[in-house]
């Protein structure tokens, strides 16, 4: 018979405490959007969940020495509204309109999404396109790792037991050639069949700078397509180029077979999405 | 089974309850409470007819540990009253012949109610996207859309 325990610490340095000192395993609970189903369907063992959806210092959003920080047990809902957000990383709003439904919005957090793991985590496809470094503490010390370091497989990631993530640390401004696409088999509460999102510089009319790509769904982890942000970086920007950045997708995405698309399928989406994307988002930036 | 004490407000009662660490807040409102509006359907999220508005936010009550919601304020469909009679999201409901079988419909209500409290004259595009976590397998939601936008109408002329 399982026997399941919870608890919610008085603030950060009581749960780091609890994580450091617990015996048995700890699952830290934010929205519940996630465990709370593996826990409804009998696939969570049994374990101490560690109530942090509310913890003081996780829930607030920030601007500190030109870069910004975000709590991780901030909520999509509260990223969606934050005005600091929507001037400064508009793109993580964009993917965070995208996930579920207004009522997992209301609950889910972007620690949760990371913490998660999934190959297709909308957030965390942003976080890639803008360079996020993951905030991870323990009784004993912090880290900050950069997010393409974060994720070890599909629902894995760096974290040794004792750890947890506390906040998400994005530079400020976003690039003025930025879009989030996400295509799922429904408008809402999908799972992503391909989600992608960029972030660029445009230094002149015909060259981009500093250009991100990152992928969801089509790798055992979200990735960057360095072959096609090779091809953006190098070439002056016109039709043949993005065609050919487009093509070279393919040799930065390994996508499978699933319940929702083929790999053939996620193929040819992940390169139309940049081709068209892209073309899009640099008619929207020269206007 | 470990268990936890908690104090929770449903439909302005307080209650202090004994509860199990892994009940959720849908079936504390459904076995505890005897409150059977919110419907059980999906138990993942995903269809949300076990929505209620918990602290002024619509969220699936399947998927919150009761233990979570201690010290918070929920309102479920129970909850809903008018000046006289049903509540005009209710009344708009009936009206617009939204309800087919209803078990969507509790569901549907709280979210209009969640989306009409933030938004009292809400465009098409938001009602559909604040219902956007709701399933109906009988209407095909035009006449619940419809619904959405006559309750808005009735509101407004009330607070005027």
């Amino acid at each position: 018979m399982k026997s399941f325990q919870f608890q919610t610490p008085d603030c950060l340095a009581h749960a780091l405490e609890i994580l450091a000192q617990s015996q048995g395993p700890v699952r830290l609970l934010g929205g519940g959007t996630d465990l709370g189903v593996a826990l409804q369907q009998g696939r969570l063992a049994t374990c101490l969940l560690l109530n942090i959806a509310n913890l003081p210092e996780l829930t607030t959003i920030e601007e500190e020495d030109g870069h910004l920080s975000i709590g991780s047990s901030v909520t999509y809902d509260q990223l969606i509204a934050s005005p600091l957000l929507q001037r400064q990383a508009p793109l993580l709003i964009q993917a965070a309109r995208t996930v579920g439904s207004p009522q997992i919005r209301n609950r889910g957090t972007i620690g949760g999404n990371l913490g998660n793991a999934s190959p297709a985590g909308d957030l965390i496809v942003a976080l890639y396109a803008l360079q996020a470094q993951i905030e991870v503490a323990s009784q004993n010390q912090t880290r900050k790792i950069p997010i393409v370091e974060f994720f070890q497989g599909p629902g894995r990631t760096v974290l040794q037991p004792h750890e947890m993530i506390t906040h998400i640390h994005l530079p400020s401004n976003s690039g003025d050639v930025t879009f989030f696409w996400k295509v799922g088999l429904r408008a809402a509460q999908a799972i992503a069949v391909v989600n992608l999102a960029v972030q660029a510089q445009r230094s002149d009319p015909e060259h981009l700078a500093n250009i991100t790509v990152a992928y969801g769904a089509v790798a055992p982890t979200v990735v960057r397509a360095p072959s096609a942000e090779e091809v953006l970086l190098t070439q002056p920007l016109n039709d043949f180029s993005l065609q050919k950045a487009a093509r070279q997708v393919q040799r930065d995405i390994t996508p499978i077979d699933d319940v929702r698309a083929s790999a053939r399928y996620r193929q040819l989406l992940a390169r139309d999405m940049l081709y068209y994307g892209l073309q899009e988002a640099l008619e929207k930036a020269a206007s | 089974m470990c268990k936890i004490n908690i104090t929770i407000t449903v439909n302005n009662v307080v209650y202090h309850e004994q509860v199990p660490v892994t009940m959720t807040l849908l079936d504390f409102l459904r076995e505890r409470l005897g409150l059977t509006g919110t419907k059980a359907v999906c138990r993942e999220g995903e269809c949300g007819a076990c929505t209620v508005i918990l602290n002024g936010q619509a969220v699936n009550s399947c998927l919150i540990l009761v233990a979570q919601a201690h010290g918070s304020q929920v309102l479920t469909i129970e909850g809903l009253t008018g000046t006289r009679g049903d509540h005009p999201i209710q009344q708009a409901f009936i009206d617009a012949g939204a309800v087919q079988c209803g078990y969507c419909t509790p569901g549907m209500i709280m979210a209009s109610k969640a989306l009409l409290d933030q938004y009292p004259q809400p465009t098409e595009e938001q009602i559909r996207q604040a219902l956007s976590g709701n399933i109906c397998r009988c209407t095909g939601y035009t006449k619940i859309i419809a619904a959405v936008e006559q309750a808005a109408k009735m509101l407004t002329e009330e607070r005027s």
